[in-house]
């Protein structure tokens, strides 16, 4: 009947006793909860808007940190960029200190080789 | 008592937005006007005034914990009145509470309902007085929580059928099915009443 006839529902609804059993339910006093329940819910809704609030400072402070960590972390790779450059000139350095020594090792072996044997006696 | 004008409601929606932000005395405003209805349709639900006030509470705290969640789709009174059937549906499950319960519920919610005629009553002439009151309140206690939660938010919440049907997640053809069937339950107390003091 429910599904089939939605109406025939609604008129029972409306029917002279349902309506009023209605009345009789809305008769029925209230209620009214003390002002020491509603002192306790008070200090309740306080304190959990308090947590509330520190939770919120600390995931805040937590973002914080962490961004400061990921910016320290970026500048550190940047600052160890320009080290590694400057090792490749110490290397060329040291390769053209090299050259030169055998440079001169050459010509010290021709001088020694043209100096005269019969130097000392001389 | 709930809010109603439109004006109310503009002055609701600036309690959700300042509760949103955090702000208890905003949201203290929302239990003002609530706390009362609240309050009543869980204590008729639980049926002990301590486990009404215990579960209040509950109601307001995880409302104010859950108020950025409200999307204002339902009204907030439909929201409060659903958290609270939740948790009073939870309350009676966890403490395996059952009272003696009328079997009036049909084995299906969409069972047929049957009407109960009774030549001992008139409605138009029964005289509404504290006594009668009292037995309504003993009908209502001894109905299930299904019967109750819809007999409560219809007739004393005014809700309509489509706002109970949101409230305790059930089609709208099964809240009209469960009013009627707990009407009928008070309707039958009533009338054992009358009949005793007619004899």
């Amino acid at each position: 009947m429910t599904d089939k006839n939605p109406n025939a529902m609604d008129e029972r609804l409306n029917s002279p006793e349902q309506e009023a059993i209605r009345r009789m339910v809305q008769a029925a006093p209230g209620d009214m909860p003390s002002m020491a329940w509603r002192a306790e819910l008070n200090s309740k809704l306080q304190r959990h808007a308090k947590q509330a609030r520190s939770r919120l400072v600390f995931s805040w402070a937590s973002a914080a940190v962490t961004v400061g960590a990921g910016a320290l972390l970026l500048m550190v790779m940047f600052k160890d960029e320009p080290s590694n450059l400057d090792q490749s000139q110490p290397q060329t350095i040291a390769r053209a200190g090299v050259e030169e020594l055998m440079i001169s090792a050459h010509f010290d072996a021709v001088e020694t080789n043209s100096i005269d044997p019969a130097w000392p006696a001389n | 008592m709930a809010l109603r004008s439109s004006q109310d409601s503009a002055q609701e929606e600036t309690w959700v937005a300042k509760s949103r932000r955090n702000d208890p005395q905003a949201f203290g405003k929302i239990v003002d006007a609530y706390q009362n209805r609240v309050y009543g349709f869980v204590r008729r639900m639980l049926g002990s005034d301590e486990e009404a006030q215990d579960v209040t509470q509950e109601v307001f705290i995880k409302a104010f914990q859950s108020i950025g969640r409200f999307d204002g789709r339902s009204s907030l009174r439909t929201w409060l009145f659903r958290i609270a059937y939740n948790l009073c549906i939870d309350r009676s499950r966890r403490a395996a509470r059952r009272v003696s319960e009328t079997s009036m519920e049909p084995a299906s919610a969409e069972d047929e309902p049957q009407d109960f005629p009774d030549s001992r009553w008139d409605p138009a002439s029964v005289v509404i007085n504290d006594e009668l009151l009292r037995v309504v309140e003993a009908a209502i206690e001894t109905m299930s929580d299904k019967l109750r939660s819809v007999l409560l938010l219809h007739d004393r919440e005014e809700m309509d059928y489509d706002q109970i049907a949101r409230t305790i997640d059930v089609p709208v053809g099964t809240v009209k099915s469960r009013l009627f069937l707990a009407r009928a339950h008070i309707q039958r107390q009533v009338t054992e009443y009358l009949g005793e003091g007619q004899r």
